[in-house]
């Protein structure tokens, strides 16, 4: 029975280990020497000097930028919890009420998905050029033209317009989930609320949002560890300028390291990216734990 | 019973093959290069042939360089007994992170275009990354440095070595577009005063008085150091930069507030990052929809037919506090070379393939190749110009404007450390943007240098 069972867990071992292998050398390797080179004054060729946590407090108390790249990264995060992923809920439930056109719905609101990021970000560039572009020539023609604006180069707006182009496209992507969950959910519990009289906003706050909960929880983490990660679209708009006012993270990460050869530094940026995403997913976690305990 | 142990045999092989694919997936293109490199095509051994790997600009893809390309993959099938040729392209400000990562991976390509600058190959040069380019000059027999214009040598150096040599000159002209000058009646700019004074009358119509932007530094940082190459004694300020880390001086100052000047003046389009990076600012000028630009002969072969009737250069206007002859004044740029990496010059299998390739690069069937089919104003002095070749508008008036001014350095060129190129850059945006002041731009930039100086 013994030998049985360890000839049983040396088979599904040998299943593992391709697996392990990879995940091991692809990424539980590349995450240790990370943590490693954050420590290093290093540029990539000249010889690397140990530095201990100087990279971090470099950044965290003596860098012109880094708090406002912080807050730019927290405020993509807020914009996507707050608009994205509640429109993504909004849309998917109507779609999964809507009886005729329910594939083509489906379909329009996930091809921007599939379209790349650097399309995207040329494209919303042009949208937003004050010469060439028609949300200015759109206003002026209108007779709103008090309302055009620096769209790219003024510091108090050039967040939004680069955060607007990634909630538009990955919209879709999470209203394909919320959709499938849905879908899943047995129709005997919607058709049982409809004879009990319950109407549209009674069935979406009863049945529906207790149902998908657990789906809204994996969105809610990736929505949040993909803004930390918010790159092509704002490096493509505007490289994060001026200044630092569209700069991200991910893109400050990028410019200390390959613009700058501050390969330290940059490691450093993306170990505190790591420990965000960490932190996020742990917090939303436990607050969804907390919620299901409450319920 | 039997159908478990079936199941069992089949998860076995199954679990074998997963095993087996991924030890020797990840052997395979080891393997099939060797093989490759050990037979030719007429089969026989080819031990002894290198591989040359070479990065270049020089693309298939693109119609302008696509004969030059050919011409050296020609030129490589024809060398196929010395060696093989790779020949990668990575376009643009991406190829220093691919460089970056190719060296940090120890994959450095043993050819590659680079920016000469010191402020981008300093690093190279001293972790020993690439040669000193005359331990190169030195053994070929047909690339010598009197080929090439002596001046452009600063812009390819660092600390007085030189790091490559330039394969295309460049110039920065003003041009305006005569048409919209002569519909709004106004008269061809000779002085900062006289830009100002258009400014109104081109903004009330529509049009941009003068296309310029700034996004990652782009285009600006050369119109701030064409601005600053007007002022007394200029080289001492980009001196003083490479050599004491700041740009506190009276003329950067200067220059700084004349940009501030015309920003307040409406002379730029509002949003000067939409506009910034060299195409989007060339396009605003091809478009009709600016009147003046001061535009550099790599962007020229962009520019319509149309425009081109429409365009003339005319002398820089001359700025406030500035003391050069501006009609004898063109700056003069290029500083992309093709660097050799030292690992590959030292091994004896590459060495003397690597010196053929280089000659090659070098020589006056490229120079003229890229002239005449991208405009690409040759760096080699025993190149004839043939005018009727030229099929790139304008450039031949350009190169007979240009030729032989007096010029003065760039940015990158003197900025003393990469790290800094960014807040350079970063600082240029909010200027143009109007979100700094010359004030805080130099006091960023200066804090930035420091502290580079001190590592």
């Amino acid at each position: 029975m013994n030998s049985r069972k360890t000839r049983r867990k040396l088979f599904s071992f040998f299943f593992q280990l391709p697996s392990v292998f990879l995940y091991t050398v692809f990424l539980i390797f590349p995450a240790i020497a990370s943590l490693y080179y954050a420590l290093l004054k290093w540029d990539g060729i000249s010889e690397k000097i140990f530095v201990g946590l100087g990279n971090f407090s470099e950044l965290l108390f003596s860098d012109r930028y880094f708090g406002t790249v912080l807050g730019n990264t927290f405020i993509s995060m807020l914009a996507g919890i707050l608009i994205q992923l509640p429109l993504a809920l909004i849309l998917a439930y109507m779609v999964f009420r809507t009886v005729k056109g329910f594939r083509f719905f489906q379909s329009a609101y996930f091809v921007p998905v599939v379209i790349s990021a650097t399309i995207i970000g040329l494209m919303f560039s042009l949208f937003f050029n004050p010469v060439f572009g028609p949300v200015n020539t759109l206003l002026k023609d209108i007779g709103m033209e008090n309302l055009t604006q620096n769209w790219l180069s003024d510091p108090k707006i050039v967040l939004f317009s680069v955060i607007l182009p990634g909630v538009w496209q990955y919209l879709g992507y999470y209203f394909i989930i919320l959709l499938a969950a849905m879908q899943s959910i047995p129709k005997e519990l919607i058709e049982s609320a409809v004879i009990d009289g319950a109407n549209t906003v009674q069935i979406f706050h009863k049945i529906i949002i207790p149902n998908i909960k657990g789906m809204i929880q994996v969105c809610i983490v990736i929505n949040l560890t993909g803004s930390i990660k918010t790159f092509d679209i704002p490096y493509m708009m505007t490289q994060g300028g001026p200044g630092a006012s569209s700069t991200f993270l991910s893109i400050y990460m990028y410019k200390e390291a390959f613009i700058d050869s501050s390969i330290g530094r940059g490691t450093a940026i993306a170990v505190c990216m790591l420990l965000l995403a960490i932190g996020v997913t742990v917090i939303v976690n436990l607050l969804f734990a907390w919620i299901n305990r409450n319920d | 019973m039997k159908n478990r142990k079936l199941r069992k045999l089949m998860g076995l092989g199954l679990g074998t093959m997963l095993a087996l694919g991924t030890i020797t997936g990840c052997q395979g293109n080891g393997e099939e290069r060797d093989v490759a490199e050990e037979t030719k095509a007429d089969g026989s051994a080819e031990g002894e042939v290198p591989t040359l790997r070479l990065i270049s600009w020089v693309t298939s893809s693109d119609p302008k360089t696509k004969p030059t390309y050919e011409l050296i993959e020609q030129f490589a099938q024809e060398h196929s007994s010395e060696f093989k040729l790779e020949h990668e392209n990575i376009l643009g400000d991406e190829l220093k992170a691919k460089i970056k990562t190719d060296i940090a991976s120890d994959t450095v390509p043993d050819i590659f275009i680079y920016w000469g600058s010191g402020g981008n190959s300093t690093m190279l040069l001293d972790s020993d990354v690439i040669i000193p380019f005359d331990e190169y000059l030195d053994e070929s027999k047909e690339i010598k440095r009197d080929l090439f214009p002596e001046e452009s040598f600063s812009r390819t150096s660092s600390n007085d070595t030189l790091v490559t040599i330039t394969t295309g000159l460049e110039y920065g002209v003003w041009l305006c577009n005569q048409e919209l000058f002569d519909q709004y009646g106004v008269e061809l700019p000779k002085t900062l005063d006289d830009m100002l004074a258009m400014s109104d009358t081109f903004n009330e119509n529509g049009i941009i008085p003068f296309a310029m932007g700034s996004k990652g530094g782009n285009p600006a940082h050369e119109f701030v150091a064409e601005i600053l190459g007007q002022m007394p004694d200029c080289e001492k300020d980009f001196e003083n930069l490479t050599d004491n880390y700041t740009i506190d001086t009276e003329n950067i100052r200067n220059t700084l507030d004349i940009i501030d000047t015309m920003r307040e003046n409406k002379l730029f389009p509002s949003d000067t990052v939409s506009i910034g990076d060299w195409d989007q600012q060339f396009a605003l000028y091809n478009e009709g929809k600016a009147a003046m630009i001061y535009a550099w002969t790599w962007q020229i072969p962009n520019m319509s037919e149309e425009m081109a009737e429409k365009t003339v250069i005319i002398d820089a206007p001359k700025m406030p506090g500035g003391t050069r002859d501006t009609s004898n004044f063109t700056r003069a740029g290029g500083d992309m070379g093709y660097m050799i990496s030292k690992s590959a010059w030292e091994d004896p299998q590459k060495h003397d393939a690597i010196i053929t390739l280089m000659d090659y690069l070098y020589s006056t069937d490229l120079q003229e190749s890229a002239l005449y089919n991208g405009g690409t104003i040759p760096a080699r002095m025993d190149v004839e110009i043939d005018e009727s070749k030229v099929t790139v508008p304008m450039l031949s008036e350009i190169i007979n404007y240009a030729k032989g001014k007096e010029s003065c350095p760039n940015f990158p060129q003197t900025c003393p450390k990469t790290e800094c190129w960014t807040d350079f850059a970063d600082g240029f945006d909010e200027l143009f943007a109007g979100i700094s002041t010359p004030e805080q731009v130099i006091e960023n930039i200066d804090n930035s240098l420091a502290a580079a100086k001190g590592n």
